[in-house]
């Protein structure tokens, strides 16, 4: 047994179709990119382990299919997650304003406890192909100060940019949500006035 | 594509929260299956989301040669990978035992704490706990688990009266159940007037004696949640072994100011107990027995658990040590468990059970003989050339002489 605290932190990535969501993991997890567009099937996941601060954490990201025949699985896939990282691309208008339904989604489906200070972290990929630019970078970081003040990243996959700054502030986010020292107190004392039988569960 | 090394093993068990958060696994580290445990949990999601409003989840996938079998919790899940011969309901069996021993290491609060905080990482909690779970897989793969019974030592029943005795005159209010038993056996069990006590919650205390050695060198007060006593909390052990021996006493109460009463009561146990204590160990030393005590020469092995008391004994094999006799070699009983398996699958299908059941399958090399009323079960195995006629006669034998030494077989209340 390892000593201290583990971590273990459930990342997923969303945004439309073809934005780079598979490609910036696999450029921070693998170092590697490919020219070569294959489309996400209901999801892929990589882990990674990274220090922060002097913690050792691992990010299990869930790295989810942008068509929208997926997305069926939203809720499930959703279920705990400790951080949201939403991606689009620099050269699709259309890409950057799903953004905001993205993040409605995500919190209509995940349900969590405190959705004003859920992490999120929005990135702007393909930074590589500047001259088709449609997005400019004041306008997604206006959007990013007004919901929250969100953590804003322009990334290339491609070239390695920003990805593993992206990344870091991702899992430093998630771990913030995890409260320092997690209360976990079963009961202590069964007897004190006649205890409950628990009902038969567990078994068969 | 390279497949990882944990991979390679025969049977390989997982924990995780319905976040799909790693819990514990038997083999490997929980981090690096944390992708291969994000796969399983979209497996599970997948299925789930198809069959929406149905109480219903995946139960089993089989392949060519392995198994994949679920369990859903409310908040944990489990999965088993096997590629070995165990039957569905054995592998379930397991799954049951791993959750149910999980909550005993954590009470059920675990799971409304998951309910209403999807995302916590309960992997930290379970800290200190693999060899227990790992003996916990390795005894139930050999258990005939669809007895709902536990196995104690035999030993003449005027001896364990004596055990008996010295516990009732030393109750103390206090004491809900008490123990003698061994790293590998049970010898004697107390259950407070009134109470029950499950044969699971039996087994769990077991298990924790027996894969934790520490236990064993020293004096020890152990919170442990007996979840058919009680799922919400904890109830506490004071364990002690016998001065040089093997032989150790528990003893268990739900008030954890207890210690002082019980070691009170535990040293008086003790001191009365230790004339005994030769008798004690030469029963330990008696299992696995042969099945020629029985004194039927057609017979290979039997198995024999009567409801009453939710007891079995068997010949030939010692499931919570994994020993046997050269009559029984592992395998050959593996084998012949699983025939049993097979043959008593159909008693729990109302249609087939009607208050008493007789199975006899014929294979090539024995035949199996599966019998079950609502007193007792029956398992044995002869030989297979044997006419239907002689199998039930020695059957009948074979049953009669078991009721005559139930006493000693035994822990009778």
């Amino acid at each position: 047994m390892a000593s201290g605290r583990k971590h273990l932190l459930k990342v997923i990535i969303l945004g439309d179709s073809a934005v780079g969501k598979t490609s910036l993991m696999n450029q921070y997890v693998n170092k590697r990119f490919t020219q070569q567009y294959k489309a996400t099937i209901g999801a892929d996941f990589l882990t990674k382990e990274v220090m922060i601060d002097d913690k050792l954490v691992t990010l299990q990201i869930w790295d989810t299919a942008g068509q929208e025949r997926f997305q069926s699985l939203g809720v499930a896939f959703y279920r705990g997650a400790d951080c949201c990282v939403m991606v689009y691309d620099i050269t699709s208008s259309k890409s950057f304003d799903n953004i905001s339904s993205w993040k409605d989604e995500f919190l209509s489906q995940s349900n969590p406890k405190n959705p004003e200070n859920f992490p999120f972290v929005v990135l702007g990929n393909k930074l590589d192909k500047e001259s088709e630019r449609k997005v400019p970078n004041a306008r997604a970081s206006q959007w990013c100060r007004d919901n929250g003040n969100m953590p804003f990243f322009e990334t290339s996959a491609k070239d390695a940019i920003n990805v593993d700054e992206a990344f870091q502030t991702i899992a430093r986010n998630a771990l913030s949500q995890v409260k320092e020292e997690e209360e976990y107190k079963p009961t202590i004392n069964l007897n004190g006035g006649k205890k409950d039988k628990g009902q038969k569960k567990a078994c068969c | 594509m390279e497949t990882p090394l944990f991979l390679r093993k025969k049977k390989l068990f997982f924990v995780f929260t319905s976040a799909a958060k790693p819990v514990w696994t038997r083999y490997g580290s929980e981090t690096d299956l944390s992708t291969f445990i994000g796969s399983l949990a979209a497996i599970l999601y997948k299925f789930q989301n198809y069959y929406t409003g149905i109480q219903d989840s995946l139960r089993y996938l089989r392949t060519a040669d392995m198994y994949v079998v679920f369990l859903c919790t409310e908040a944990l899940f489990y999965v088993c990978i096997s590629k070995g011969k165990d039957s569905l309901e054995s592998l379930y069996n397991q799954l049951r035992m791993l959750h149910t021993k999980v909550i005993s290491t954590l009470t059920d609060n675990i799971t409304t704490m998951l309910i209403s905080r999807p995302s916590y990482d309960a992997r930290n909690l379970m800290g200190g706990t693999h060899s227990a779970l790992d003996y916990l897989i390795r005894t139930t793969a050999v258990s005939p688990s669809m007895l709902d019974a536990f196995m104690p030592v035999p030993m003449l029943a005027q001896h364990r009266s004596q055990i008996q005795l010295s516990f009732k005159s030393h109750l103390d209010d206090d004491l809900l159940y008490g123990f003698i038993m061994t790293s590998t056996s049970i010898i004697y069990r107390y259950c407070r007037k009134g109470e029950n006590i499950h044969h699971i919650d039996t087994s769990l205390l077991f298990n924790m004696l027996a894969s934790h050695s520490s236990l064993r060198s020293t004096m020890s007060w152990t919170p442990i949640c007996l979840p058919n006593f009680s799922d919400k909390g904890f109830v506490y052990a004071y364990i002690t072994f016998l001065q040089d021996s093997q032989v150790g006493l528990a003893l268990l109460s739900d008030n954890s100011a207890a210690f002082k009463n019980l070691k009170a009561c535990g040293d008086a146990i003790e001191t009365e107990i230790r004339g005994l204590l030769p008798i004690i160990e030469e029963s330990v030393k008696s299992i696995p027995y042969s099945v020629s005590i029985c004194g039927i020469k057609e017979f290979k092995h039997f198995i024999y658990m009567t409801k009453a008391v939710d007891q079995y004994t068997m010949s030939g094999f010692t499931p919570s040590t994994r020993d046997f006799l050269p009559e029984m070699p592992i395998d050959i009983y593996k084998r012949t468990l699983r025939r049993y398996f097979a043959a008593y699958k159909l008693s729990n299908i109302p249609e087939f059970f009607k208050g008493n059941y007789t199975k006899i399958d014929t294979y090539k090399n024995e035949q199996i003989v599966a019998l079950r009323t609502n007193e007792y079960v029956l398992f044995a195995s002869l030989s297979s050339m044997l006419p239907a006629a002689a199998v039930v006669q020695l059957t009948t034998q074979l049953l009669r002489w078991l009721k005559s030494q139930e006493q000693d077989f035994f822990i009778m209340r």
